[in-house]
């Protein structure tokens, strides 16, 4: 689900406010962390914001920091807020909507099936070289 | 003052601007002119039926007559080159307006058949005066108007007070401004609108009352309200065991509308209510069975045209009691019980609402009941908004405008019913009428003309099925009489005969496992229905002493399911019938006849528990439409159970990992599929032992087997 779906409020449809995201206070080179902790990340990342899925309730910023660092096995939550913070900065995250509502965007999804593609290879090759 | 000096004596005579407007800033409410001044020769206000014309601010009043101790005036107003016109009731000189304004660009000297009608019908609704007269009235009006327009009219009527200027025809919805009625109106555009209903029932606060599942019961009732407030009226009966939650759907449907909440239907109860005329819904509490075989009860039908109250009163000059008499006008009528038979006659003018004692239907509810604490706490902490959409819901009706319904399809109507039963003539109509409810709902959804100044608006094909699969279910109990108590109950007396030859009360209630008062009611009810009768023959025969009564079938009759044949209609017919329609009543029209309607069907993982998915009428799912989707969750539930479990252990060992070579969409998952994905992605190895013990803190341990059976299935697992 690319958009959460919420509790409509007439007066607050969910737009998406047009400002540019903080830069993060530690920036990280995303694209170069592993394809398998890439996944495992955005793999929880959508579980989180689709339990946020019923109209009763609003996944904010503090709420999917403490979901996921719950989710993930206790991780630090100062940890967890250095990439959510990324997440955002990088698109996959769009926290701008009307009331502090954070929801995903479609580049999490497309960046699911490009790394599904790319582990493919990977153990592909791996297997090539084995065989060689 | 003479008749003839009112009309035109000086009409060419213009008032003094002092004078005139002296009156003038009289406000509405004073109209005691008893203070004129008197002195000039000239009469320095027209007359009208011997009265003096009362100056408004921008307009004037003119006296109709008396009538059950009221005066009824009526009154134009010129604000920004509309002139808009409305009755007043006068009772101890204070005024009262009793309908909303109706606007035109011209005044009353000027014929509007559509106006006056408006105004006739407004007016003999309220006082009961005859239509005709009223009609002389405005004709006369319009005479003495025409003749006196510039007497009667302000010196400066185009700089009069701003404000509720640009008033609309429709001053319900006045108080809300543009912006949101513009959001509100596309609420009523949305197609899923039945949706957004359910929707807005659910999500209440745990102390409001809230609707969860009952879908037949709550859009069938919410239509009957929707009718309501644009003029048809009917009477709804919740029927059903106690306290399963009739009143609370009573409640909560009759919430969005303009209801007002009686405990009895009395005489003096219902004269006495003066606000009878700003309600669509009387909601009575409770009806006691006895109560259904009162004469108020049954009369509120529209075909009886309301019901006329006589109460005494004491009359304070004689000192003698008198009996007066008040006609209560038809309103629609919400009521629930718990008698298992209803008077025939009142069941066969009511829709017959049961209300869903399933299985199914008590654990949802429980399930809510459980999470009032977290409701509770969410809306403490203002993390949700329990009742905007309800709110909304309730605002957009306001929007809702009186129509003509035209149903283009009706000719094919009349192969459902079958003739050989005589009650199928009222149950036609209510069939008639749920289609007409469903359009006006979806008013903004559907072609809407104008037919000789008439509104009108063509009913759909969907309204059609609106009507069936969501009426259809409480026309089938009120043409049969059958609750859910009853449906059950019937098959288990056939198989009573069929095995011993007969039934008795005690053999039913024995069967039933209910007490021997259910199991005689119940008998008694298809007794009177002519499904089974008391033999004395069978009784003797088997030798069964005593009194009790030995009962076998009626050869006649056996239970037909009215909505089988409801369902053999050729849907595509219908819409051609209705593009036709379209095509020849309306030329310019250009609405589109849309293809697809959304069908409710019960997911358990949906809050409210049911979605509504979009069916395309060519869709083989439309003519068959039952409860399955409840039968379906059952049936998997239970067979993965029991089948799965055994061969599954064997392979609980294997190790299981994400397919590398098929493309997943991650968009659609559900949350157990991504809770499986997510634990395979992470850096343990997973059995299905393993993970089942990962995940069954979060997920039943069934569904989690068979999601990881179906993923398997389609690959995503190696």
């Amino acid at each position: 689900m690319a958009v959460i779906k919420r509790q409509t409020k007439l007066s607050q449809l969910p737009k998406r406010c047009k400002h540019k995201p903080i830069k993060p206070t530690h920036l990280l080179k995303w694209d170069e962390h592993r394809p398998e902790f890439r996944k495992f990340i955005l793999l929880h990342l959508i579980q989180v914001v689709g339990a946020y899925r019923s109209p009763n309730s609003k996944l904010t910023y503090e709420k999917l920091i403490n979901e996921l660092s719950m989710n993930m096995g206790g991780i630090v939550k100062l940890q967890v807020q250095i990439y959510v913070e990324n997440l955002i900065y990088q698109g996959y995250l769009a926290e701008s909507y009307l009331g502090g509502v954070i929801t995903c965007t479609d580049k999490v999804y497309e960046e699911l099936r490009t790394i599904d593609k790319i582990i493919a290879d990977k153990n592909k090759e791996n297997c090539g070289e084995a065989v060689e | 003052m003479s008749e003839e000096r009112g009309k035109g004596d000086h009409s060419e005579t213009p008032l003094s601007n002092t004078l005139s407007s002296n009156d003038k800033y009289l406000p509405d409410a004073d109209l005691s002119m008893v203070a004129l001044p008197d002195k000039m020769d000239e009469p320095s206000v027209p007359h009208f039926r011997d009265k003096p014309v009362q100056h408004l601010v921008a307009g004037f009043c003119l006296i109709f007559r008396e009538y059950n101790e009221c005066e009824y005036w009526i009154c134009e107003e010129k604000k920004k080159g509309s002139y808009f016109v409305q009755w007043l009731e006068f009772r101890d000189s204070k005024p009262q307006k009793f309908h909303r304004m109706l606007s035109n660009r011209n005044g009353l000297d000027v014929e509007n058949r559509k106006r006056d009608q408006a105004l006739v019908r407004y007016l003999h609704n309220r006082a009961g005066i005859e239509k005709v007269e009223i009609s002389q009235f405005l004709e006369e009006v319009g005479i003495f108007i025409g003749e006196n327009r510039y007497d009667l009219s302000p010196e400066y009527d185009e700089t009069s007070e701003e404000g509720n200027n640009t008033l609309e025809v429709n001053d319900e919805s006045e108080e809300i401004p543009e912006e949101k009625k513009e959001e509100l109106i596309e609420i009523l555009k949305r197609p899923n609108l039945l949706s957004f209903i359910d929707e807005a029932l659910y999500e209440r606060s745990p102390d409001d009352g809230f609707i969860i599942g009952e879908v037949e019961s709550k859009h069938t009732l919410n239509f009957n309200c929707v009718g309501a407030r644009l003029g048809l009226s009917t009477i709804n009966t919740l029927k059903g065991a106690s306290s399963i939650g009739k009143t609370n759907t009573a409640n909560v449907v009759t919430g969005l509308h303009r209801t007002k909440k009686v405990g009895s239907l009395s005489d003096t109860a219902l004269k006495y209510a003066d606000d009878l005329h700003n309600i669509d819904i009387l909601y009575i509490q409770e009806t006691l069975e006895e109560e259904f075989k009162n004469k108020e009860t049954r009369l509120m039908s529209a075909d009886d045209g309301g019901f006329i109250a006589e109460t005494t009163i004491k009359n304070p000059k004689t000192g003698e009691f008198e009996v007066q008499q008040t006609t209560i006008p038809v309103k629609t009528l919400v009521t629930t019980t718990t008698a298992i038979e209803l008077d025939p006659e009142f069941a066969s003018r009511n829709f017959i609402i049961p209300v869903d004692d399933s299985e199914e239907q008590t654990k949802r509810i429980l399930e809510e009941n459980f999470k009032s604490t977290e409701k509770k706490l969410q809306e403490i902490k203002g993390e949700i908004d329990f009742n905007t959409k309800y709110v909304d819901l309730k605002d957009s009706y306001s929007l809702l405008k009186t129509y003509t319904v035209l149903i283009p399809y009706e000719s094919d109507l009349l192969e459902i019913f079958p003739t050989s039963n005589p009650r199928a003539r009222r149950d036609s109509k209510k069939l008639m009428q749920l289609i007409k409810e469903s359009a006006l709902l979806f008013q903004f959804q559907r072609c809407r003309a104008e037919l000789n100044d008439l509104p009108v608006l063509v009913a759909s094909w969907a309204d059609l099925a609106h009507a069936i699969i969501l009426g259809g279910p409480i026309l089938e109990a009120t043409l049969t009489g059958f609750d859910k108590r009853l449906i059950e109950a019937l098959p288990v007396i056939y198989e009573l005969i069929d095995e011993k030859g007969y039934v008795t009360t005690k053999s039913l209630h024995k069967k039933l496992k209910k007490s021997s008062k259910y199991a005689w009611q119940i008998l008694n009810f298809f007794e009177d229905n002519g499904y089974i009768y008391h033999d004395s023959d069978t009784k003797r025969l088997y030798g069964i002493k005593g009194k009790a009564k030995v009962y076998i079938k009626t050869g006649a009759r056996e239970y037909k399911n009215l909505l089988l044949a409801i369902r053999n209609i050729d849907w595509l017919d219908i819409k051609n019938k209705e593009e036709n329609f379209i095509k020849e009543q309306i030329p310019n029209s250009s609405h589109q006849v849309g293809e697809h309607i959304y069908l409710p069907h019960y997911d358990p993982t949906a809050p409210n528990k049911v979605v509504y998915k979009q069916t395309p009428i060519h869709s083989e799912e439309f003519g068959i439409y039952q409860n399955k989707a409840i039968e379906d969750v059952k049936t998997s539930d239970s067979n993965s159970e029991i089948l799965k479990n055994e061969s599954r252990n064997i392979e609980s060992d294997k190790l299981v990992k994400q397919s590398e070579n098929v493309e997943i969409d991650y968009r659609n998952l559900t949350a157990i599929e991504k809770a499986i994905l997510t634990e395979l992605a992470s850096f343990h190895k997973h059995t299905i032992g393993s993970l089942i013990d990962e995940l069954k803190s979060r997920f039943q341990t069934v569904e989690i087997r068979k999601t990881i059976n179906d993923m398997e299935g389609s690959g995503w697992l190696s």
